[in-house]
């Protein structure tokens, strides 16, 4: 509705867009936006899917890079553990059935199996006799614990129960971390008796020294219980609650990511061991793990960042080329219409013209007779004192309208060059006659123009007002390549069955890749300036009417151009 | 356009030198004048030249205003930037026209609109449209008639009214067709008058 | 022939011109009629056969050439030198074929005008000699 009343408003608006559509700028904004919408899309979404598929590609396989060798050390490291308790374990036990009673509970004998230990094995700190009642009855070892009972102690009746056991790190009465390795032995009599040794848990911070990680990272023992077994970096001195939940029970070696209570992301190395109740665990932050990952994604962004670049320059430029081409193809289409246009239009314009300037013919006649008239009452009169001064200003007015009479005709002289029909024509006469409508320009620019026409020259049959738009062509042409004081020569001389007419300058010359093109429609060495249509024109007007052109040119020299014209019309003509 | 522009050129410099000679004409006249006036004793046919004085006077008037019209034609083929004033083309226009109007005992009125009315066309192609248009009536009007151009404004557009009792018959011949495709060509607009009376060319508006 | 005998016409629409013209021929003793539009100088060829009508080509009404034509169909005799002010020869050369004795360009040199005349009358003499 309201586009309605708007056309009713405004009749002449659809027009008003025919017109604008035709040189409207936006139109080529709008098309080099879609063009370079479409050709960043077709480019930029396969390159982003790819760069995506190719980060978390990449970031798996640098993920998985850095879990197994933290896997791989967690399953050394727990072996070594479990091989270091073993090795404890079966040491005891073998004293354990080597020894009698009696020899273990003699205190010379404990102390000698003990400092034998401890020079084969690291890690004992004492070793201790316990009877079935729970009564520590020899002891070797740095503490006064004779006689001490350990009935009611949970170990004791494991080891009573078990045979054999390792205890979770704890404090004890001596108040110093240890790990209590015992093993219940029975005799052939039915006696049952316990050899428990006391381990030093440095060496399992030895065993975790060994597995040298790096200072961020972290690795430590903990057991079900999630009690720390050895003092890690961040999450606990020993014996403390672990500070993040225990992650689920296997004995394989399990790495998961998760967030640590510092808030980190770390990769969590982790195997429960089968014959103790203690789990492994090592911590590597994500974020030194993945560091060559980082300076990998660095390079991988720039070159994505570097690629998005390249492309939307490249479509960018692509698409430039492509409008200016779009547009000069326009613009020339439009010129062309434009030139026809022109074409029809000149006739019209140059037929006002040459009415303007018969217009001006008859103030001209008039003043010219009545002031001939003038002239002639003097002649009659007799002298009187005015009668020479006024004699003399109508000799003048009478020359001034001799001159306007000049004047008119070179008008009406180009004005007529738009009609057509051809004619026995004098050629030097019509160069002289062109040559004239530039003499102003010429004296002004101080161009020397020399016309040297052999008086031989034969009458031809051509179209007049064609081979003056030729000249004027051609002159125009070296006018507007001379410098100011240059030289123009036009040489006119017979051929076997014609003319030839050569217009040399001594301009700017041309290069040979204007030479290529220079007869082409639309070429133009004056940017922006010109149709470029004048040589075009020239060709055709002389290949039409059946003669020759060509052009020789050195840059910095000048330039020659040389028509050649039939004595006659061909045919072709007709 | 190069062409025209270059005929402009040289009929803009053939112009300003005839306006000098005039110039000097007019100049002879009123040295003649004042010749006559101290030195005059014993001309007996002083009068019969002084009249002839002020005959030269008048015509070089005329010449003057020719070769400003002239002039206005020369310069017609170059593009302004805020467009050609539609005034002042068709001003000079009918001048151009009506001798050619005259001889065909045509009364050709320019009514001149609001002024500074522009469009995007250059002067020489307003003139070459409008001229046609007048072409068509002027083949087509019977002599004594009276054909009246008028400058108007509509819905913001420059528009250019040629009106003339029966010249409505104009739309249906060969011409008219010839000036509708060529005005399309140029981006202007034919249609019928008010009332369906005349031909109103639409002039495409100046760029902003 | 005396000069003060010939009979001339001249025809142009632009009075001033034609009224000076007229007056600059009667000081060298020629008595031309004048018309101001080609009705009125049909009008006059038809009252007094003229020997040399001095026709403007470009006139409104009847058009010099048209003149010129039934001119030359109703009085064969008469001699006519066409006035041109257009740049290009084609309106004198048609002139020509249409029987114009010669044309000349505006603005006029009288004496070359009056010999034209001159040669004008003398060949339409030749012309009725040998017819």
């Amino acid at each position: 509705m309201r586009k309605l009343a708007d056309l009713l408003k405004h009749p002449l608006r659809e027009l008003q867009g025919e017109v604008d559509e035709a040189v409207s700028p936006e139109r080529y904004t709008l098309l080099r936006r879609k063009i370079i919408a479409l050709m960043v899309a077709a480019t930029l979404i396969p390159l982003s899917v790819m760069a995506v598929l190719n980060y978390y590609e990449h970031q798996n396989a640098m993920a998985r890079e850095i879990q197994n060798p933290l896997r791989v050390l967690v399953n050394k490291t727990k072996n070594s553990f479990e091989l270091f308790l073993a090795e404890r374990t079966s040491t005891v036990s073998l004293i354990a059935s080597a020894y009698t009673y009696q020899e273990l509970a003699d205190q010379q004998k404990l102390a000698r199996i003990f400092s034998v230990m401890k020079r084969e094995f690291e890690g004992f700190v004492d070793l201790g006799l316990i009877d079935e009642h729970g009564t520590q009855v020899n002891y070797v070892g740095p503490y006064t614990l004779q006689g001490k009972n350990y009935a009611d102690q949970r170990w004791f009746q494991e080891v009573r129960l078990k045979g054999k056991y390792v205890s979770d790190v704890f404090m004890g009465f001596r108040k110093f971390p240890h790990v209590i390795v015992a093993v219940q032995h029975m005799t052939e009599d039915g006696r049952t008796w316990i050899l428990r040794a006391t381990l030093d848990t440095k060496q399992f911070e030895r065993i975790i020294a060994s597995m040298s990680l790096e200072p961020d990272a972290d690795a430590f023992l903990v057991n079900g219980q999630g009690l720390m077994q050895t003092s890690s970096n961040n999450y606990g001195k020993v014996l403390e609650k672990v500070s993040f939940p225990l992650p689920p029970m296997t004995y394989e070696p399990t790495v998961v990511n998760m967030t640590d209570p510092l808030g980190r992301e770390v990769f969590l190395a982790y195997a429960y061991f089968p014959d103790a109740d203690f789990v492994l665990m090592a911590v590597k932050p994500r974020s030194s793990s993945l560091k060559t990952w980082y300076t990998v994604r660095g390079d991988l962004l720039f070159i994505f960042v570097a690629g998005v670049a390249v492309v939307l320059i490249a479509a960018m430029r692509v698409t430039d080329a492509l409008i200016r081409r779009m547009k000069e193809a326009e613009d020339r289409r439009e010129l062309a219409l434009r030139e026809v246009e022109h074409s029809q239009k000149l006739s019209s314009i140059g037929r006002l013209a040459a009415g303007v300037a018969h217009e001006v013919n008859n103030p001209l006649a008039i003043i010219n007779e009545k002031t001939g008239l003038m002239k002639d009452i003097l002649d009659m009169q007799g002298d009187f004192p005015a009668k020479a001064k006024l004699l003399a200003q109508v000799e003048s007015v009478l020359r001034a309208v001799e001159r306007c009479r000049g004047i008119t005709h070179r008008m009406l002289g180009f004005a007529r060059r738009m009609d057509v029909s051809i004619e026995d024509l004098d050629l030097s006469e019509l160069i002289r006659e062109t040559a004239g409508f530039l003499a102003n320009e010429a004296m002004h620019r101080k161009v020397d123009v020399q016309l040297d026409m052999d008086p031989e020259l034969p009458r031809i049959v051509s179209d007049r007002s064609q081979l003056q738009q030729v000249f004027l062509n051609l002159f125009n042409n070296a006018l507007a390549a001379v410098a100011d004081g240059g030289n123009i020569t036009v040489t006119a001389r017979p051929e076997s069955d014609g003319v030839r007419v050569s217009v040399a300058d001594n301009g700017c010359g041309m290069s040979e890749e204007t030479l290529k093109h220079i007869f082409e429609p639309f070429f133009t060495t004056k940017k922006g300036k010109g149709t470029g249509l004048g040589l075009s024109i020239t060709y055709g007007i002389i290949k039409r009417l059946g003669g020759e052109i060509s052009v020789e040119s050195t840059q910095g020299v000048g330039t020659t151009l040389t028509i050649t014209l039939p004595k006659g019309q061909r045919e072709a003509l007709a | 356009m190069r062409d025209a522009l270059f005929m402009g050129r040289l009929t803009a410099g053939a112009t300003h030198e005839m306006q000098n000679i005039l110039a000097t004409i007019r100049e002879s006249g009123g040295l003649m004048e004042d010749l006559l006036a101290v030195g005059g004793e014993g001309f007996a046919h002083a009068e019969r030249f002084k009249k002839g004085l002020c005959v030269l006077a008048e015509q070089v008037e005329r010449g003057m205003a020719l070769s400003e019209q002239l002039n206005y034609c020369a310069h017609a083929p170059e593009a302004t930037p805020a467009g050609a004033e539609v005034n002042e083309a068709m001003r000079s226009l009918v001048g151009l026209y009506r001798r050619d109007a005259a001889r065909k005992r045509v009364n050709l009125v320019l009514a001149a609109g609001r002024t500074g009315l522009r469009t995007s066309l250059r002067a020489l192609e307003l003139m070459g449209r409008a001229g046609l248009a007048l072409d068509c009536a002027l083949a087509l009007l019977p002599q004594g008639s009276q054909l009246m151009l008028s400058v108007e404004e509509q819905g913001g557009l420059a528009v250019l009214r040629l009106d003339s009792p029966g010249y409505e018959a104009l739309r249906g011949q060969e011409p008219f067709a010839e000036l509708e495709r060529r005005a399309r060509a140029l981006g202007a607009g034919v249609s019928a008058g008010p009332g369906g009376q005349g031909v109103v060319l639409s002039l495409p508006k100046p760029q902003a | 022939m005396n000069k003060k005998d010939w009979k001339i016409l001249l025809v142009d629409d632009e009075h001033e011109f034609i009224t000076t013209l007229a007056e600059r021929l009667e000081l060298r003793g020629i008595t031309p009629r004048v018309a101001f539009d080609g009705e009125s100088a049909l009008a006059a060829v038809a009252q007094e056969e003229p020997q040399v009508i001095v026709l403007d080509v470009l006139m409104p009404g009847i058009k010099g050439l048209e003149v010129l034509e039934r001119v030359k169909r109703s009085n064969p005799r008469v001699q006519v030198l066409l006035l041109t002010g257009h740049g290009s020869t084609r309106d004198g050369i048609e002139g020509m074929r249409l029987g114009a004795f010669d044309y000349m360009m505006k603005p006029l040199n009288i004496d070359t005008l009056i010999e034209k005349m001159e040669s004008a009358i003398d060949y339409a003499g030749k012309a009725a000699n040998l017819g």
